[in-house]
């Protein structure tokens, strides 16, 4: 990869107005939309920060209604929706808004007959590029996603990872500062998915591109991002930065023994603790109540004539919170009311 | 591409983006530029209209050359009398070429709704099942801009097949009559065929689209087209000739379409007698009715619904 890019000139497309440093690209309050009796969304208040961000959610969470508004699309029944300091509330705004971000849809959405060169220069020009510079600007931008000669083919013949690669490289084509990215990696084989999972990094690493990038698998948003938003039932259940969402946790311990496990995890279970083993062999242990550190059990550990070599505290993986979040929603919802 | 990571470099834009583009042109022109691709039904669908159009383009330029002897045979005679004689002449052989051109447009009545059907029927429906409409819309593409667009590019299908013969057999009638006079003394009668030709364009126009933004397949739209046109030909005349009442055909498209040419070039044709103001409203309603559906589910379209 190569950062080191310089610095746009005076009049860039994305310089006309940019986030100041650290302020959220993305501001919601009290956000809700309402189809009929359907609700999307219920009540969004979050600030999301610049940089990558992962918006995760199961199918019918309301990401694409979020997508839709902040594009300006769709009408919120309540509550507002600021992008980059825009709020899409007249024409004039959305037009704005709509020059800033470039949006990479989860469909195929791609018409058939045409040549990806063809079909980027078009979305430029839509853009307002003028034609010379919507050329320049689709040849580099292929260039960037490596669609070599075929961007010369009509797309009938595309795979799913050069359609893909085509979707990002016209949303990048006038330069945004926001990139709201569809289930990007939908559809990818192993090789295109790590080829588009390395783009959306560099992106929003070292292009310093504010992203939001909407997945259903954790691994992804683990791998690109710095923020996750958990979106259920049209609310956000979950957000925060994801080092401090998968922090180590106190009370999960991970105890790697010369031998003698299955003698010290009956000892533990005897004495209260939950455990488990793990392939490699060691003894994953969640302290009972009242148990603040590892002292009793490295007593136990001795009682029973086993050597410990490590105990670790064990980092949560973003799967691990995303599931305990939902439960957590999930079991509010069915709560009766007091 | 590379398993691994990409090695091309990212690169900024440094230009400016332009405040008010034309973008229903780019629209249009992408969707035309599509349409030049498939060549085989360009061909098939233009090659009568075509035919016609160099067949018409010769009889005028024969009806011209071929009474040019007539005026020869004049020189001998007194002047005031040939002067009269040239008069009637030329006046006879301009109504006779003005008859060939109402002919040609008849003629290509069909085949303009064929054509617009076969191209305009996909342009919404399509999106629509691609889903193509996200990528407008997330860019500043507004919903009039996104109809005019399409709207232009089925018109320009139209347009080629029914407004450039007309006007190419008009100038080949400017270009051999005598003195240009056919553009002279007929100029209003090739005025109102351009103007009659692209109503009918524009017509059709939103008529096609409309049908096109309600299905998500593009051979249903054009079935709906076709039925929408031909069965409420074959209905509103058999009704007429049913119930023996003129009004039912003004159900009809092409019999409305038929009124309006009638009352524009003085012409009278049999079975349509109704005033001129039914059928402008007919059409009339029918445009804003296809109108309202058109922009309903353009608003679908750009919500992602």
């Amino acid at each position: 990869m190569t950062p080191n890019v310089p610095d746009p000139p005076p009049g860039h497309a994305s310089d006309s107005a940019p986030p100041q440093a650290q302020e959220p690209i993305v501001r919601l309050q009290g956000l809700r939309k309402s189809f009929g009796s359907v609700h999307a969304l219920r009540g969004l208040d979050m600030e999301l920060p610049p940089g990558p961000v992962g918006l995760l959610g199961p199918n019918g969470a309301g990401k694409t209604t979020l997508i839709g508004l902040l594009l300006g699309l769709v009408e919120p029944t309540e509550g507002m929706a600021m992008v980059a300091g825009l709020q899409p509330t007249n024409r004039a705004a959305r037009i704005e808004i709509r020059k800033r971000v470039g949006y990479m849809p989860e469909s195929d959405c791609l018409l058939p007959g045409m040549t990806a060169v063809e079909i980027v220069s078009a979305l430029a020009r839509l853009t307002g590029l003028n034609r010379q510079d919507a050329i320049t600007r689709a040849h580099e931008v292929l260039d960037y996603v490596e669609l070599d000669e075929a961007r010369y083919r009509a797309l009938d013949g595309y795979s799913t990872g050069m359609k893909q690669r085509l979707k990002l490289a016209q949303a990048l084509v006038h330069d945004p500062e926001f990139l709201l990215l569809d289930e990007p990696t939908n559809g990818l084989d192993p090789a295109g998915r790590r080829h588009m999972l390395s783009l959306v990094k560099d992106l929003g690493r070292n292009q310093k591109k504010n992203v939001l990038l909407c997945s259903h698998l954790l691994p992804d948003v683990e791998q690109t991002c710095d923020t996750v938003v958990v979106l259920v039932k049209g609310q956000a259940i979950l957000q925060g930065s994801i080092a401090e969402l998968t922090a180590a946790e106190s009370r999960r311990l991970r105890v790697e023994v010369e031998d003698g496990a299955s003698r010290l995890q009956t000892a533990l279970e005897a004495a209260a603790y939950t455990t488990s083993l793990t392939e490699d062999g060691a003894v994953m242990v969640t302290l009972p109540q009242g148990v603040e550190d590892a002292d009793a059990l490295c007593g136990l550990a001795a009682a029973e004539g086993v050597n410990i070599s490590s105990v670790d505290s064990v980092r949560s993986t973003l799967e691990e919170v995303f599931l305990k979040a939902v439960d957590e929603s999930e079991q509010k919802a069915e709560a009766p009311i007091a | 591409m590379k398993a691994t990571t990409h090695t091309e470099v990212y690169r900024r834009f440094d230009g400016e983006l332009r405040q008010r583009p034309l973008r229903s042109v780019t629209l249009a022109w992408s969707g035309i530029r599509i349409g030049f691709k498939k060549k085989l039904p360009m061909l098939l669908l233009f090659i009568i209209p075509g035919i016609f159009t160099i067949v018409t383009g010769f009889m005028v330029q024969l009806k011209f050359e071929a009474e040019s002897g007539a005026l020869t045979n004049m020189a001998g005679m007194e002047p005031s009398a040939q002067t009269l004689a040239m008069g009637a002449l030329l006046s006879s052989q301009l109504g006779q070429v003005e008859s060939l051109i109402f002919q040609l447009l008849t003629n290509m009545q069909f085949f303009v709704v064929l054509i617009m059907g076969w191209y305009g029927s996909g342009l919404i429906a399509e999106d629509r099942k691609l889903r193509a409409n996200l990528l407008y819309f997330a860019r500043p593409v507004s919903r009039l801009t996104y109809i005019t667009g399409k709207l232009l590019t089925v018109m320009f299908w139209g347009s080629a097949a029914v407004v450039a013969p007309v006007t190419i057999v008009c100038s080949v009638a400017s270009l051999s009559s005598p003195e240009w006079s056919f553009l002279t003394e007929r100029w209003d009668t090739i005025l109102k065929l351009e103007l009659y030709a692209l109503l009918w364009v524009l017509f059709h126009g939103v008529l096609v689209l409309a049908i096109s933004s309600l299905t998500d397949r593009r051979n249903r739209a054009l079935g709906g087209v076709f039925i929408l046109y031909f069965l409420t030909l074959a209905g509103s005349n058999a009704m007429a000739e049913l119930m023996s009442g003129q009004g039912w055909r003004l159900l009809s498209i092409p019999n409305n379409f038929q009124r309006v040419f009638d009352s524009l070039f003085g012409q009278s044709s049999p079975g349509i007698g109704w005033n001129l103001e039914a059928s402008l409203w007919v059409l009339g309603l029918l445009t804003l009715g296809s109108a309202a559906i058109l922009s309903r589910q353009t608003r679908k379209l750009e919500v992602g619904a």
